[in-house]
């Protein structure tokens, strides 16, 4: 009887309109399937939001930060009247070879360098050519650069992703979702960091 | 008033010729869908009414001496493009007077009188006009000052003859020998027997006097339209400032949109030549993806470049042309922003999008990648030129199964960090401080001896201790160093 009470006065106080509750609180969009059943199941959409700003921190290239894309990309760029995907001053020439081998088309690549990636990932994801784009980031970023690029991927209905180091899961973002990438012996490992309706966890990807 | 004499060019609202020139009246788009006149190209004698208006002024004919280079005469280039706005037949007579065809031209400014009044205005006063049924009798009225606007055959003898002979601008000797038999006027002279006149004055001053009158077909090469643009703009001072150069530069370009849009062409390129006072001049060349003719567009464009321009001295002054004429085909924008409703997205923003990017980072700096029959990694692909619209029947390529390889390439190779012990083998691999174990291969690749980039490596697959994966090979002869190429993004 008593725990019945105070399981209704639980109940009333989650009611509260100045209460604010994480889990499904916020309404989230289907999004696209990552290719990882495992990441689908832990994301909110059920897979990558459709637009909206991501950041991948890794601690240095080579911890598969692309790799975990290219599903997506795989699917992104198969069809005849795809939109291209930019990537905004990667550390290396991205290899045609290697994305062929990942079966993404790259005639949709975009390659762009410029010394500070965020003016040029802005216009990719502003313009509405681009249905995604990478930007790798080194140095700091001020809160406003990344609100406003999380803002130009939600006008240009485009996802943009950010590659950024480890040290930058210290700073604030007004990113969707924020991930940690490292390599396992059996695949990936994905650290969901932060995320609208997100629980903090982390999923084993395989890796063919 | 006779009829047939309209006195539409005396208006009242003429303005003085020192007073800025008003601008051509925009001329509506269907005359410039008409293809030019390739130049010299006779404008065919057709039996139709012609309606000729001469523009004419005693000034221009005193600066012939001084012709600028290209000008055929002396007549300044900036009446003939404005004449070139009323109609395309365009012709000049002698270096005092222009002669523009107006028959095809009435409707579309809505009738003659309506017409005729964007004519004064374009062409103030002193400037003299006068519309006639043929091209001599109309640049004789507007010598002799007659503003007058005569619009059939039948009346034209008529107001011709007063007309002093002065004004046919024969040579001195002999209209000072007609003068001596007693003909000053265009209708003692019209009035001798034809065959006695013949003999008296030959039969090209005879020919001439039969096109003045209509007799005789006279046929007129239509002037054809400048193709180049080219301007030199002054600041208001010396500055460093960009927003004042884009501010000088701006009249310029809604110049050069006029010009491009009266001929329905885009161009691709625009070269700035930005002066100094003691250093060499800075050269700026914006490119274009596709022809562009909007102002406004060219102007997002210089402001990006320009904002990345270094420049050793404050611009004294700044030389301004416009690349080659190009047709460009225009679309409507879409109803649908890229992304809302399923609106169409790439094709059309595509080439926008480039061009910012190009005017800001430069073109080396936007690049597509494309892949190449080759077995040498660095040789594999090369940068194209971004097409974001794929090509029809370009190559699909499929996932193939094979040895690993990278999603990037770092080139050129980076020498690995080897440990060796005392025999001088490498029992170690470090990379940024991290040791390398080797995943699969090796794979040998050996190419390139044909073109004298010959190379010889055995490549493999590397984890490093913190759990990044690298594309390292070791070259095949000595001294067998070994190498980071490629990165497992």
């Amino acid at each position: 009887m008593a725990g019945e009470s105070h399981h209704q006065r639980l109940q009333a106080l989650l009611r509260h309109p100045s209460l604010w509750r994480g889990d499904g609180a916020a309404a989230v969009a289907a999004g696209w399937s990552t290719g990882f059943a495992a990441l689908d199941a832990a994301l909110p959409g059920g897979g990558w939001p459709r637009r909206g700003l991501i950041e991948v921190l890794g601690c240095s290239a080579g911890h598969g930060e692309l790799t975990l894309w290219a599903p997506l990309l795989r699917q992104l760029t198969q069809h005849e009247t795809a939109r291209c995907c930019a990537l905004i001053a990667p550390p290396f020439e991205p290899f045609a070879p290697g994305w062929r081998a990942a079966g993404i088309q790259t005639d949709r690549l975009l390659v762009v360098r410029d010394s500070d990636p965020l003016w040029a990932l802005e216009q990719s994801l502003l313009s509405g050519v681009c249905a995604i784009g990478f930007g790798w980031l080194d140095s700091r970023a001020n809160l406003v650069a990344l609100r406003r690029l999380a803002l130009a991927a939600e006008r240009g209905a485009a996802l943009g992703v950010l590659i950024r180091p480890l040290r930058a899961a210290l700073e604030h973002t007004p990113a969707l979702l924020r991930l940690a990438v490292t390599r396992t012996a059996a695949g990936l490992s994905v650290q969901l960091l932060k995320g609208r309706g997100l629980a903090p966890r982390t999923v084993a990807l395989g890796l063919a | 008033m006779n009829p047939g004499q309209q006195q539409l060019f005396e208006l009242p609202a003429a303005p003085p010729a020192f007073e800025a020139v008003p601008p051509v009246p925009a001329p509506p788009a269907s005359v410039q869908l008409r293809e030019a006149t390739p130049p010299h190209a006779s404008t065919a004698h057709t039996g139709a009414r012609e309606l000729w208006v001469a523009v004419q002024c005693d000034a221009w004919q005193g600066e012939s001496g001084q012709l600028q280079p290209g000008a055929i005469t002396g007549i300044p280039a900036d009446m003939i493009r404005r004449a070139q706005g009323f109609t395309p037949r365009v012709a000049v007579e002698s270096s005092d007077a222009l002669l523009l065809e107006l028959a095809g031209s009435q409707r579309l400014f809505g009738g003659l009188p309506d017409l005729l009044k964007a004519l004064r205005v374009a062409f103030p006063r002193p400037l003299r006009l006068a519309l006639a049924p043929t091209p001599l009798a109309a640049v004789l009225l507007a010598r002799a000052g007659c503003n007058c606007c005569i619009l059939g055959r039948a009346r034209l003898k008529g107001r011709l003859a007063p007309l002093s002979l002065r004004h046919l601008r024969w040579p001195e000797d002999e209209l000072q020998r007609l003068a001596s038999m007693g003909v000053r006027t265009l209708a003692e002279l019209l009035r001798l027997p034809r065959a006695g006149l013949a003999r008296r004055i030959g039969p090209a001053r005879l020919a001439q006097l039969d096109r003045l009158t209509g007799t005789r077909a006279d046929p007129r090469p239509a002037l054809a339209q400048t193709q180049t643009f080219t301007e030199r703009v002054d600041p208001d001072c010396e500055t460093f400032d960009r927003e004042r150069l884009l501010t000088a530069l701006r009249p310029v370009l809604d110049r050069l949109e006029t010009f491009l849009r009266a001929r329905q062409r885009g161009v691709m390129a625009l070269r700035l030549s930005l002066q100094h006072r003691r250093a060499a001049p800075a050269q700026c060349v914006l490119r274009c993806v596709v022809p562009e003719y909007r102002a406004a567009r060219f102007e997002a464009l210089l402001a990006a470049r320009l904002e990345r321009l270094a420049l050793s001295e404050p611009v004294r002054s700044i030389g301004f042309t416009a690349g080659r004429l190009r047709r460009f085909t225009t679309s409507s924008s879409a109803l649908w922003a890229a992304g809302e409703q399923g609106g169409a997205m790439a094709a059309e923003q595509a080439p926008e999008f480039l061009q910012t990017l190009m005017a800001r980072l430069g073109e080396q700096a936007v690049y597509g990648i494309t892949e190449i029959d080759e077995h040498r990694p660095e040789r594999q692909q090369r940068r194209k030129w971004p097409a974001l619209a794929r090509a029809d029947g370009a190559t699909r390529h499929d996932a193939a199964a094979g040895a690993a390889r990278p999603l990037g390439l770092l080139e050129p190779p980076r020498p690995l960090e080897m440990q060796r012990d005392a025999a001088g083998r490498v029992y170690a691999l470090r990379h940024a401080g991290h040791e390398l174990a080797l995943l699969s291969g090796p794979e040998r690749i050996q190419s390139g001896w044909g073109d004298g980039g010959a190379v010889a490596r055995e490549y493999d697959v590397a984890r490093a201790a913190d759990g990044a994966r690298w594309w390292i090979f070791r070259e095949c002869e000595a001294p067998r160093r070994w190498f980071l190429h490629g990165c497992f993004a």
